[in-house]
């Protein structure tokens, strides 16, 4: 997977600027080739420190513009304010088999790490996927 | 009926984007999905037979996700829409694990009770159950413990184990808000329960009748999820941090003088522990403790619910906490700062190659760097009632009173001469080194400094020590004279 220079940059400062709250987003890109290089970002219907949720209708917006401007959803960002960028046990339950996960790592002096995951589809199993930023 | 596959979740679904379904409700529906695509169903329901938390369904714009409605019938023209549940959250920051707080329950009544709770966004009931799920230890049921321990019961605390060996005496009343005079003389442990089960009967309340000690320190507190020191006295502040250290449990630290008042987090994920903080405590008798050196009315009520509020914020996991800082209240000037402390990688107990590895007893004087001297000369004293039958006897001795003048005002001690432990070495002149001269003060500690002090300045005359203080004549000398206030 391949993530734009301009859209790795774009998640740390969305990361830092939400901080101490939670930071979300949907990412679009390619799925084909698998490229991602752009972030919507929906309002966090729930937002604290230590949870986030998207509507599922502004969701439906959002992919369905996606794809009117030949765009895939190719991933969900969300940021854990002071805690490793590893998912947590609410966020395992809310992986969708296949689709790709990023979560990043931040505290008031900016993004820290992002780290990529996803679930098999075949047993259930959140793996850490390799991503290359440029 | 058209059903709107989301792309999230087309892949199970033969990459369909829509589906035309003839059926009269979202059931129906879900039915045709599985049977035209049987792999779907693991990924649609759980082992349960739930639908996963991942899924959203909407009918129009109406979210149809819980089952109970999938069996109504679906409106003409409505649109079903089979969408993904986006959602998340940052790892668990509290000190109680989401398996032992999801085994909770509640029922009306305490959904009632922790109404104010439930509505706090950041507590809810997930923060409540952890509340329940906590076992807290809380040492000491005098002035910090009282505070402490209300709020934690109150608050929904699901066990409270209490350790004081102590009785309910008269001068607690006047600051240890959960003892009344009906508890006069009963152990503080029996006030502490029937004020816990008074709040709240449900709660396991734990009564330790004890001391804590070396050998009991570890046994006490080991399986409990957090220790919240109330206690007075250095020592014991000392074998609380140790304990938990060893034992690994996290430390909610108060103390209180005067005016002032100290909070702290200890030994809390890597955090500083308190002999981190501080590595050896002041000699004994320089610094009073609380009873000696008394302390406001509802000062530690302010820094006990402190205490109690630091520990609901790690149980929750909310929050900022105290782990690796002291906060300082100044209740006189209104002053409050908060120090930063660090880890210290040579502490003897949760430093980098720690030299302590059980709870020991340990000799205070020793230990506070007090005992340097071998050569040093014992201080002799006399007991309450030796002192008194010398008085009695008309024994020619000289009586030194070296408490400060508000506390002389308590109580006169009668032909006693005054001199403030300051001014001993310059006025050692008026002593008369051909016979005994006897020192006294509230409890028996300073006056041993001031003998040592009069040593020191090269006073050769025998000296003693009034063992316990003044307060150890109450019952002997004035009970029956009023002299007290």
């Amino acid at each position: 997977m391949r993530m734009s220079k301009e859209l790795f940059l774009r998640l740390a400062l969305i990361s830092r600027n939400q901080y101490p709250n939670e930071a979300c987003g949907i990412l679009l890109g390619n799925s084909e080739t698998s490229r991602v290089d752009t972030v919507c970002e929906p309002r966090n219907i729930f937002k604290t420190a230590d949870e986030f949720e998207i509507d599922s209708l502004a969701y439906l917006k959002i992919e369905k513009c996606a794809e009117k401007n030949g765009k895939d959803v190719v991933g969900i960002f969300h940021s854990h304010p002071d805690a490793a960028a590893v998912p947590s046990e609410m966020d395992k339950q809310y992986m969708i088999p296949g689709l790709n996960y990023f979560i990043s790592s931040v505290d008031c002096t900016g993004m820290k790490q992002l780290k990529a995951y996803t679930r098999k589809a075949t047993d259930g199993e959140v793996i850490e996927l390799e991503y290359k930023v440029g | 009926m058209n059903v709107y596959i989301s792309a999230t979740l087309r892949g199970f679904f033969g990459k369909n984007h829509k589906f035309e379904i003839a059926t009269e409700n979202i059931r129906g529906v879900l039915n045709w999905l599985t049977d035209e695509y049987p792999d779907s169903k693991k990924i649609l329901f759980d082992e349960d037979n739930h639908l996963r938390s991942f899924i959203q369904i909407y009918v129009g714009d109406i979210n149809k996700t819980e089952e109970i409605g999938w069996s109504d019938p679906l409106p003409a023209n409505g649109d079903v829409y089979l969408l993904p549940a986006i959602a998340g959250g940052s790892p668990n920051k509290s000190i109680i694990s989401d398996e032992r707080s999801k085994a909770i329950s509640f029922d009306d009544s305490d959904i009632e009770r922790f109404g104010k709770h439930l509505m706090l966004r950041d507590i809810g009931v997930k923060g409540q159950k952890r509340i329940r799920a906590a076992k807290v230890v809380v040492v000491g049921a005098g002035a910090l413990g009282s505070p402490v321990i209300q709020y934690l019961a109150a608050a929904g605390v699901g066990t409270i184990k209490v350790v004081d060996f102590d009785v309910v005496a008269l001068d607690n009343l006047q600051n240890q808000v959960l003892h009344t005079s009906r508890d006069l003389k009963r152990p503080k442990v029996a006030s502490a329960r029937d004020k816990v089960k008074n709040i709240n009967k449900s709660i396991e309340f734990q009564p330790e009748n004890a001391k804590l000690d070396a050998d009991n320190a570890v046994e006490l507190i080991d399986g409990y999820d957090l220790v919240i020191d109330c206690t007075d006295n250095y020592k014991t502040r000392y074998l609380i941090n140790d304990a938990c250290a060893l034992v690994g449990i996290p430390l909610v630290f108060g103390a209180i003088y005067q005016y002032e008042g100290q909070v702290g987090i200890f030994n809390l994920n890597g955090g500083p522990c308190y002999r981190c903080v501080f590595p050896s405590p002041p000699p004994a008798g320089l610094v009073p403790t609380c009873s000696e050196g008394g302390a406001i009315s509802p000062l530690p009520g302010i820094v006990g619910s402190i205490q109690a509020n630091e520990a609901l914020k790690l149980i929750i996991g909310i929050g900022e906490n105290l782990s690796g800082k002291l906060l300082t209240i100044d209740s006189l000037y209104l002053h409050s700062r908060i120090l930063e402390v660090s880890r210290n990688h040579k502490c003897p107990i949760c430093g980098d190659t720690p030299s302590i590895i059980k709870v020991e007893d340990f000799d205070y004087d020793d230990f506070c760097g007090l005992k340097e001297a071998e050569e040093e000369v014992p201080v002799e004293g006399f007991t309450a009632e030796e002192f008194a039958q010398k008085i009695e006897n008309n024994d020619p001795m000289t009586i030194v009173d070296v408490r400060e003048p508000h506390e002389r005002a308590i109580l006169r001690f009668p032909n006693a001469v005054v001199i403030p432990i300051g001014q001993l070495a310059r006025r050692k002149g008026e002593l008369n080194p051909g016979i005994d001269t006897v020192f006294l003060c509230k409890e028996g500690k300073r006056s041993v400094l001031a003998i040592n002090t009069l040593r020191e300045a090269g006073y050769t005359g025998p000296l003693y020590n009034l063992k316990g203080g003044i307060d150890s004549l109450k019952d002997i000398m004035f009970s029956h004279e009023g002299a007290w206030l």
